[in-house]
């Protein structure tokens, strides 16, 4: 599946910004099962300088410094990506989890993700909540798919009740959150009992409800957890949030070992107060994208802002 | 290893001292014992006085707490008369070691932060890689990074354990502090205690330097022919400041912290008065975690944004680069034998003291008997053994022999939940040095550091170091060096067959020609122009209080005396040296009690020197030390002197004092005026200074001319006479005023004496055509200054300048009055007025070139909730 996505971020500040350095995760990566076929990223006003490359996952960046005063910072990253994840394995002919913690320790790029990240640490609590799904000897995906529907079911989804501030312990009390909550819950617990996880960020398609116009920027950005499933069959993604296996909906920008890692615009900032942020992304298939005239208007630049 | 009785360096185990000692041994022992401690004790000053710390912990006292713990001895920097003696072939053997472990860790860095192969094929646990503290996610740019090495300054701390053999301690890389420290005590020791240098030829420490100094300023890969170069501290509250500030007088670079420093444009830049300074080479004396705010982990704004984007482009130098604190870990320890074959092809020259990573399962049931009941484990050794992280930058210790069982199962539970955060070392029984003891010479357990620095042709041992010195029976850790610590000297000798002229043979480089770059930085122009500011409050404040103490006449003054004394009591109270004038009427006993509070510790003039005192650190590496000294030690015991005769019951006696404690301000501040202008250079910091006390010398002068013009009937001609004299008084311009008028005194002469006259250095005319002319040579002389910068510039002179033409019109409207008197009597109100426009000029001045900006803030990682949750939605 070819997708069109276009993410734009706003931020309009409420005294001028005289200095401005930003980090920016908002170019989608290759990876098995997702190739990005074009993309640009465009901002206003223009930088005094601009950098492209890659973080120390492999995930792609642009760092922007901005050295005169200004009242606005407008973002827009488009990007083509073809996406086709392949169909996980059968559960039996995955290892057991026990067996999948011992390869994980001693790879040497999965190892990575056995570690916590400085937002998110394992924890005893959330490890328990988590082992309920791993009873000696499963299978590690059979394991995983159960506490990928468990967290599904017993979590509510709820926006601005947490922030990221909130731990995964307070999220396993709540019982509620968004998705970054629930993928850093996921990563706590699985990192606690030995197993690989990764924070991924990206983007899933949404559908507009039947009868109703598509609205623009009305998209989010996303947040799931990658697992490991051994050398031979290697990293899926599970999204918690809706209780399913990544395959075709999704587009992953990138991965770190939680949000910190991959934090999508990322800025030191000398000035400004008051600010107000608009964040708007569109995930739509090429072909539906080249049908509909009003994001065929879109273009690139400039940013239109959504108006809620 | 053999035996568990610690080697002495200088007895043999069989009663005879080594003989690189006996020399030396013989010049102590004739020294004698009294002679040795005060040498100590004067290293100790000496030591103080270069690094701006103070010596005695309280500003009101030069005398040390009662709770040290020795209140006879020198506190802060100690360095021990006794040197340690490294024999030639002792120290060729270390050096070839430290080489080798040097360039192993290089290699590794270079690995770890490149290919990883160390993780392919299985020669490094991945545990000790990505849980290491050190090790640092930055990014890559498309294109690569500039090459550059890794470490470039390398200090390692060694023990000499009972088998005789040095064995590695800790590696030092993220900040390696401790080469001014060496180079500092050599200096000390040679001055101090010149005779124990006769003793035997020593290798010198200067070659080394130069060849440092020389290579930092290697041009680099940018255009720049003449770098410049900045040590970053985290600033005078940082243990290891004194070291800072030592380190960078001797590779005359600037001492910057991070708020000194920007990045525009993907270069470094320095904050100065004369707008942005490029910086090609920095060195890093902070955390490599938290250098740059905008990558790595740190969660707050610390650091520089943009520092690292600008080291990878090659437009900056580190030294070292920040991410280099991986190889601190001591989990890699057991490990390095290894990767020194792998890496090297070679055997490791330098072992490191037996280390055991619990991380690895086989040591599984060591670490049971480890953390196990206390008990007969390990033959009896078990108790020698300490917990510490194997990650990195932690070093706090847990030595297994002080635990009680509680705090043992506590440990033993944390270890066993992730054996691979941690390491276990066995203690090393350190050698023993003879030290200087409170009455004898005593054998003390001492850890050597030595330092090592990489040039693009290889490395390079300073031939000395730093050992410190423990208590007896206090265990030798990994821990970084206290606050408070005894050290040492480090000798090489030089091997009699080879004379001393050998080494100076060696062949150098040409040095490349070095100028001085020293810009003053925005922050220490601040510091400067404040302490010109608390100077000149400290003398006019003397001045007053002088002229009050001259007017007391005894127990009945005369109406005119009770008039001149109500001006000056009043003036007192305005400026803060009184705080309310409690017993009415001027008679002598009254007046007394009324000042009594003036030499108080909590006084205006105690206040103002001890912010003087605190300026001392801030200031240490831009004063020459005859100015330091005098400003800190002569401002301490102004203040004792305060304190011990400021209150008294006796009226003669507190008169008495007062009136020596105000000469004896009003010469500190005269002297410390001498000392500035023939010791400090015109530009730079002193240009600072002297505005900061055109500043408060104009505003005091027109306080005291608004104050004095401002009684009952002053318009009548007596009064006015009393008056204008009491002005000249204040305004230390009587014998100028004699001069130029003899005995009559009018008005006008006396103003435009005080007001206009540009030259009387007294007046206010002085001060603000001073503060005009500096202000508009401050930036004009120097094309690289940023037009905006030369415009506000220009603008502060104008505002000078127009202060002066509106005094010029009151004085010359009072010239050409019919009635002087009565015109001068009017003029208060303007006088203030004017004052006010120079304390604005003040502020103006403050907002230009000190520049202090607000904290940067971090976005997009939480740290601020309403925008963080609009980010990440669904």
């Amino acid at each position: 599946m070819i997708y069109r996505v276009r993410h734009t971020t706003s931020y309009v500040y409420g005294r001028p910004v005289e200095l401005a350095a930003h980090v920016l995760h908002l170019t989608p990566r290759d990876c098995p099962g997702q190739k990005l076929l074009w993309t640009s990223l465009e901002c206003e006003p223009t930088p005094v300088r601009r950098q492209t490359g890659t973080d120390h996952f492999g995930n792609r960046i642009v760092w922007l410094f901005h050295e005169t005063p200004h009242s606005r910072f407008d973002i827009v990253a488009l990007s083509e990506v073809d996406v086709q994840f392949p169909e996980p394995p059968p559960v039996h002919m995955t290892a057991s989890w026990e067996e999948i913690a011992v390869l994980a320790a001693s790879d040497p790029d999965v190892s990575e993700f056995l570690f916590d990240g400085p937002m998110c640490a394992a924890s005893p609590r959330v490890g328990a909540y988590v082992a309920q799904s791993f009873p000696p000897g499963r299978s590690v995906l059979e394991g995983l798919l159960d506490l990928n529907e468990r967290v599904f079911r017993e979590f509510r989804f709820s926006s601005g009740v947490t922030s990221l501030r909130t731990t995964p312990e307070e999220v396993l009390e709540r019982r509620e959150g968004v998705c970054q909550d629930f993928t850093h819950l996921i990563l706590s617990g699985l990192r606690w009992l030995g197993l690989p996880a990764r924070y991924t960020s990206g983007y899933i398609r949404t559908r507009p409800s039947p009868g109703q116009k598509r609205r623009l920027g009305a998209d989010v950005s996303h947040a799931w957890v990658g697992v490991w499933l051994g050398p031979e069959y290697g990293w899926i993604g599970l999204d918690p949030t809706n209780g399913i296996v990544v395959r075709n909906e999704h587009v992953i920008l990138g991965w770190g070992r939680d949000y910190s890692d991959i934090s999508p615009v990322r800025g030191l900032i000398l000035g400004g107060s008051g600010d107000t942020l608009r964040v708007g992304v569109d995930l739509v298939p090429v072909e539906e994208w080249e049908q509909d005239p009003s994001l065929r208007a879109l273009g690139a630049f400039p940013a239109k802002i959504p108006v809620d | 290893m053999s035996g568990t009785i610690p080697i002495d360096e200088m007895v043999d185990g069989q009663g005879g001292v080594r003989p690189q000692w006996r020399h030396l041994l013989s010049i102590l022992s004739e020294l004698g014992h009294a002679d040795l401690l005060g040498r100590r004790q004067q290293i100790a000053l000496a030591l103080s006085d270069q690094t701006g710390i103070l010596s005695s912990p309280s500003p009101l006292s030069g005398l040390i707490s009662a709770d040290e713990k020795t209140p006879e001895g020198p506190v802060g920097v100690v360095c021990d008369p006794i040197p340690l003696i490294l024999k030639n072939e002792e120290f060729a053997a270390l050096e070839k070691g430290v080489i080798q472990r040097a360039r192993l860790l290089e290699s590794l860095l270079r690995d770890i932060y490149g290919e990883r192969s160390v993780l392919r094929d299985h020669l490094l646990p991945p545990a000790l890689v990505w849980g290491n503290q050190g090790f640092l996610r930055g990014g890559n740019p498309d294109g690569g990074e500039a090459a550059g090495h890794f470490i470039s300054c390398y200090a390692v701390d060694l023990v000499r354990e009972p088998d005789g053999c040095w064995r590695v301690l800790a590696d030092r890389v993220d900040r390696g502090n401790g080469i001014g420290l060496a180079i500092e005590n050599r200096r000390q020791m040679a001055r101090a205690i010149p005779e124990i240098f006769s003793s035997q030829p020593l290798r010198r420490l200067g070659s080394f330097l130069d060849r440092w100094q020389d290579g930092i300023q290697r041009p680099g890969s940018g255009e720049s022919t003449n770098p410049s170069v900045a040590l970053l501290t985290p600033g005078p509250a940082s243990p290891h400041w004194g070291e800072h500030v030592i380190l960078a007088r001797e590779l005359g670079c600037s001492l910057v912290e991070t708020a000194d420093l920007t990045v525009r444009e993907g270069q470094l830049w320095l904050k100065t008065v004369r707008g942005l300074r490029r910086i090609d080479v920095l060195f890093i004396r902070q955390g490599g975690g938290s250098i740059d705010p905008l990558e790595l982990d740190s969660v707050g704004p610390g650091g520089v944004s943009g520092l690292l984007d600008a080291a990878r482009s090659g437009s900056v130098r580190l030294i070292n680069d920040p991410r280099s604190g991986f190889a601190e870990a001591l989990g890699l320890a057991p490990f390095l034998p290894r990767l020194t074959g792998w890496f090297l092809g070679e055997d490791p020259l330098l072992e490191t003291i037996e280390t055991v990573w619990l991380g690895d399962p086989e040591t599984e049931s060591f670490r049971e008997r480890l953390l196990g009941p206390a008990g007969e484990q390990d033959g009896g050794h078990a108790d020698r053994w300490v917990i510490t992280s194997a990650l990195g930058s932690d070093r706090t210790v847990q030595r297994l022999s002080i635990l009680d069982d509680a705090k043992k199962a506590q440990l033993a539970e944390k270890v066993r939940h992730a054996p691979w955060r941690y390491v276990a070392y066995r203690e090393p029984l350190a050698s023993l040095s003879p030290t200087v003891g409170e009455s004898a010479i005593v054998p003390r357990p001492i850890v050597l550091r030595l330092f090592a620095i990489q040039e693009d042709d290889g490395w390079t041992v300073l031939p000395g170091g730093v050992a410190r010195v423990f208590e007896s029976g206090e265990p030798v850790t990994v821990e970084p060096i206290r606050v408070v610590q005894t050290t040492k000297d480090v000798w090489v000798t030089v091997d009699e067959h080879v004379t001393q002229r050998g080494s100076s043979l060696v062949a150098h480089r040409p040095l490349a020609i070095r100028r001085d770059q020293a810009d003053l930085p925005s922050r220490a122009a601040d510091d400067f122009f404040w302490l010109g500011r608390y100077l000149e409050q400290i003398e006019s404040g003397a001045r007053l209080l002088h002229v009050t103490l001259a007017h007391i006449a005894g127990p009945d003054p005369s109406p005119r005396e009770r008039a001149d004394l109500e001006v000056l009591m009043r003036q007192m109270q305005a400026t803060g040296i009184i705080h309310r004038v409690s017993m009415p009427g001027y008679g002598m006993s009254n007046i007394a009690r009324n000042l009594a509070g003036t030499g108080s510790p909590d006084g205006y003039f105690a206040r103002t020197l001890r912010k003087i005192i605190r300026l001392g650190p801030e200031l240490a590496d831009r004063l020459t030390q005859d100015v330091r000294d005098y400003l800190i030690h002569r401002a301490n015991a102004i203040l004792e002197s305060f304190v011990r005769h400021g209150r008294s019951g006796d009226p003669t006696k507190t008169l008495d004092h007062l009136f020596s404690g105000a000469n004896d301000l009003l010469v500190y501040s005269a002297t410390l005026s001498g000392f500035v202008a023939e010791n400090m250079v015109r530009s730079g910091g002193r240009q600072f200074l002297d505005l900061g006390r055109r500043i408060e010398r104009a505003s005091s002068v027109l306080l005291d001319c608004a104050s004095v013009l401002d009684q009952p009937d002053v318009h009548q001609r007596g009064r006015m006479e009393g008056a204008l004299r009491l002005m000249l008084e204040l305004g230390d311009s009587v014998i100028t005023y004699r001069s130029r008028y003899f005995s009559v005194v009018q008005p006008a002469p006396v103003l435009d004496l005080l007001l206009l006259d540009e030259d009387n250095p007294r007046g206010v005319g002085f001060q603000l055509t001073a503060l005009r002319d500096s202000l508009a040579a401050l930036v004009s002389d120097s094309p690289s200054v940023p037009a905006a910068q030369q415009a506000a510039s220009r603008e502060l002179a104008a505002a000078a300048e127009a202060i002066r033409v509106t005094l010029a019109d009151l004085v010359n409207m009072v010239i050409s009055a019919d009635n002087q008197d009565a015109a001068a009597a009017s003029l208060p109100a303007a006088i203030r007025e004017a004052q006010r426009a120079v304390m604005s000029l003040s502020e103006q001045i403050g907002r230009c070139y000190f520049s202090v900006l607000n904290s940067p803030r971090l976005v997009g990682i939480g740290n601020d909730a309403t925008i963080d949750d609009s980010m990440v939605g669904s």
